[in-house]
């Protein structure tokens, strides 16, 4: 059941910590004395424990333990988690977080992927939730579809096809602020790597979005193997893409080149094109013309008419029912510090 | 520590060399049992990424000794635990929910099994282990390369050794056979009110240093690494027999307070505390900038820890932001860790001042019962960084409480001197008693009120107070006006405000 049997190497500090916080605002670091002055930071997480409908205890992530008065039920968790300054909220009664491992532990076995222990899982949460045993805020739950293993699975194949080799790379301004290379072999990853080595393999890396991105190809492919994907921006740009709620926006910072996706797979073009998508409903082919005419493509244009002729089978968000971005996106909103995460800019 | 088995063995002595340049004076050696166990159950010590005593003679060459951990499970962030599948997969080594399910932990991307520490089959598994591994270990024991041997479930999240929740295993349950020495009548009151709370009774790591002095290692170089709550300490040294426990330093989420307060328990409570330190983040732990483990660390060895090892010394498979990179070279940020380490060198070493209150064992064992039966998923809550008195449910401790026994406790007088250095074990465990019944009077007082933490130390026969500031801007520290303390006048202004978390150290003023 464990699936660990990668390399991880690469990273500092700093390049895991402005990584995590890029998609996981709440992770951020504190200073040890932030704590004694927990009571005026926002954000964090509520998790309540009740029994018959009392307050047994509540914690909350950056306060410690906190008093919840205008708490009469469950049904006031969002209510107690605004007046903590939260987004984020979960309340257990006594005896769920026993029967989630109760439910994991009898259905889970030896033999099952990561993907089938991750469903398994959620799906146990979810009849916690289902049953009202145990309440989420933001209530992704309720709005996100589990998918089947074998969908997972299907979708994970075109995300990052076996033996290949994705990168994501951050700038600000001309610093390298982080990255990560992932390579895929068999069902997992078999190298997860930083921006050391990434600098090893490639040398000086300055921001320059025209350049950047082939140097990178060209040492990844040496030295890995194709790349699926390669996503290069400034760390901000990227940031504000995920926490929008714009249709278009991808595909808009594609066009003016504030982000740069080479190679584009064709399930990134159609993800770029989401919010168009469901602007003219089914009409994709006119979409993809759309963002060719826009030179979204660039290069790829050929590639990308022939995504057309592929969609139903590239399309992520269709294909799980769900799109992840927005998953993210409603992650990122709701953190209280996620326009801003890390301040280690002085950090020596 | 290094993660020898991740390092190509060329790279070995530049590792070793690299530390030893930046001012440590111990390699810690975590050994996976995991990584030495072939498929037909045999160990391997001798290959050559496996090979413990040519790396032990890289450390030795360097002029270094060396903290070895055999685990079972040794550091974090080792798959599956560092548990072989043969005992993992094990049923009768599995912990159970109440269902008789397995309890499955996340070992991300996906789960693993926990094992059950009250299992008969587990414990025979791992004491095995053990001792095959200090045979390995024997000729290093012998010439003195091995300073410390640390034994027990190390990693702060998950695997938590004192009465784990969630176990139901056969062998934990109340009608088995009692498993601690029956002359611990503390232990006893602890365990009878776990069992009345759950129906099953808890085991500690002392079967786990039995098996090690089995095997051959003298007691005063045993150390148990304890997972979380401190409280646990004086079990797993009272049933070990050892003295020295290694504990992981709260994340600096746990804050000013919680960490000194952690610390001084956990020096109270244990006689000596080997600390670690992190120095970088497995990759599934909430990442931790380096300044503000930085700042964590000063707290914490300021607070009294012995001696400490700075975990992810050299990046291994699974570590990120170790002081070395993955070929050896020094990171940037290691310069900074070498800092504190010459200013570690400069806290006052001597006897800690203050009073003897010896608290009962007594009621010690019934706030550890009442804070480890509780229904919060402590693991989990304790990966994300919350102190054990945080998650304690309603009615079972209160902060009045916890802090009340943490007086009594931490205002006791223990020797205290640096470790490795001149000896293997940190302290020699001699509690002195003679000021009993004033400590209240002769605890230096702080104003404004919780905006620092006070240690005094009495060194070669001059006074010094440590102060970590809880809060920014400008602390007095008042003398005592009792005892020991009593000819001693004025108040004394730390010579600048403090930033929060700041350390400083008042020398001779009150000599």
């Amino acid at each position: 059941m464990s699936g660990r049997a990668w390399q991880l190497a690469g990273f500092d500090a700093r390049s895991w910590h402005r990584l995590v916080t890029l998609v996981a605002p709440g992770f951020a670091s504190h200073a040890p004395a932030a704590r004694e002055r927990g009571a005026r930071v926002e954000g964090g997480l509520l998790f309540v424990l009740y029994d018959e409908g009392e307050v047994v205890r509540a914690i909350h992530s950056l306060r410690g333990p906190v008093d919840l008065p205008m708490w009469r039920s469950p049904a006031d968790l969002a209510a107690c988690a605004d007046a903590c300054g939260s987004h984020f909220a979960v309340a257990a009664a006594v005896g769920a977080i026993e029967e989630l491992y109760e439910r994991v532990g009898g259905r889970l076995h030896r033999g099952d992927d990561v993907a089938s222990g991750l469903l398994l899982a959620l799906g146990a949460a979810r009849e916690l939730i289902d049953e009202g045993e145990l309440h989420v805020i933001p209530s992704l739950a309720r709005g996100v579809p589990l998918p089947p293993p074998e969908v997972l699975r299907r979708a994970w194949d075109h995300l990052l096809p076996d033996g290949h080799a994705g990168v994501i790379v951050l700038f600000e301004g001309v610093e390298l602020e982080t990255a990560v290379v992932l390579r895929r072999r068999g069902a997992g990853l078999d190298r997860v790597l930083g921006p050391e080595v990434l600098r090893r393999m490639v040398g000086r890396l300055d921001g320059d979005l025209r350049r950047d991105p082939r140097a990178v190809r060209e040492a990844v492919e040496r030295e890995l193997g194709p790349m699926a994907f390669g996503v290069f921006a400034p760390t901000t740009t990227l940031r504000e893409l995920l926490m929008s709620r714009e249709s278009g926006a991808w595909a808009g910072a594609l066009a003016r080149r504030e982000v740069v996706l080479d190679p584009m797979p064709p399930w990134a073009a159609v993800a770029a094109g989401a919010g168009a998508l469901h602007a003219v409903g089914r009409r994709s082919r006119d979409v993809l013309s759309t963002l060719d005419a826009l030179g979204v493509f660039g290069p790829f244009s050929k590639r990308a008419r022939e995504v057309g002729e592929l969609l139903g089978s590239v399309d992520v968000r269709a294909m799980l029912g769900f799109d992840p971005l927005d998953v993210v996106g409603t992650i990122l909103r709701g953190s209280a510090n996620a326009a801003h995460p890390d301040d280690d800019d002085h950090e020596p | 520590m290094v993660r020898f088995s991740t390092l190509d063995p060329s790279l070995w002595p530049r590792a070793v060399r690299a530390l030893a340049d930046l001012g440590f004076n111990a390699i810690d050696v975590p050994l996976v049992w995991r990584e030495h166990e072939r498929d037909d159950g045999s160990l391997d010590f001798t290959s050559p990424r496996l090979d413990v005593a040519a790396f032990l003679r890289a450390v030795s060459s360097a002029g270094l000794r060396a903290v070895v951990r055999l685990g079972p499970w040794p550091v974090s962030d080792v798959p599956a635990l560092g548990i072989p599948d043969r005992v993992l997969h094990d049923r009768r080594c599995q912990a159970r929910t109440r269902r008789q399910n397995p309890v499955y932990v996340l070992d991300l991307p996906g789960f693993a099994p926990l094992p059950s520490v009250a299992s008969v089959a587990y414990r025979e598994a791992a004491a095995a282990w053990i001792t095959a591994a200090v045979k390995a270990l024997e000729p290093a024991l012998r010439d003195g390369t091995v300073a410390r041997v640390i034994v027990g479930h190390g990693p702060p999240a998950i695997l938590r050794d004192d009465a784990f929740e969630f176990d139901h295993h056969p062998d934990a349950r109340g009608d088995a056979a009692p498993v601690l020495p029956p002359h611990r009548r503390g232990v006893d009151a602890a365990l009878d009110e776990v069992k009345r709370q759950t129906g099953h009774v808890v085991e500690f790591s002392g079967w786990l240093v039995r098996a090690a002095a089995d095997a051959g290692v003298e007691r005063a170089r045993i150390a148990v690494a304890i997972a979380g709550s401190v409280l646990t300490s004086p079990l797993a040294c009272a049933v070990g027999a050892t003295r020295v426990v290694a504990m992981t330093a709260p994340p600096p989420r746990a804050g000013v307070s919680g960490i000194w307060r952690q610390v001084r328990f956990a020096c109270a409570l244990g006689a000596g505390v080997h600390l670690d330190l992190r120095a970088g983040n497995p990759p599934f732990e909430p990442p931790t900038r380096a300044t503000h483990t930085l700042q964590a660390a000063r707290v914490a060895i300021a607070a009294g820890a012995c001696d400490f090892t700075v975990q992810m010394g050299c990046a291994g498979d699974g570590w990120v932001g170790a002081l070395l990179d993955e070929r050896a070279e020094v990171r940037a940020h290691a310069a900074r860790w070498s800092a504190l380490l010459a200013w570690a060198q400069t806290l006052p070493e001597g006897r800690e001042l203050g009073v003897t209150v010896p608290m009962s064992l007594d009621e010690v064992y019934e706030v550890r019962a009442s804070t480890g039966v509780h229904p919060l998923p402590m693991g989990l809550l304790a990966w994300v960084g919350f102190a054990p008195e945080e998650l304690t449910a309603r009615d079972a401790i209160t902060a009045t409480r916890w802090v009340d026994a943490e007086g009594r406790l931490t205002a006791q007088s223990v020797p205290w001197r640096r470790a490795l250095a001149t000896g293997p074990c940190a302290c020699d465990g001699a509690w002195a008693d003679a000021q009993a019944a004033q400590w209240s009077a002769l605890a230096p007082r702080v104003s404004p009120e919780g905006a620092a933490l006070v240690r005094a130390v009495e060194s070669h026969g001059r006074r010094a107070l440590v102060v970590a500031s809880a809060v920014e801007g400008p602390i007095r520290v008042s003398p005592p006006t009792s005892g020991r303390w009593s000819d001693e006048a004025g108040v004394i202004d730390t010579p600048r405000p403090l930033p929060g978390g700041e350390v400083m150290v008042l020398r001779e003023v009150l000599s």
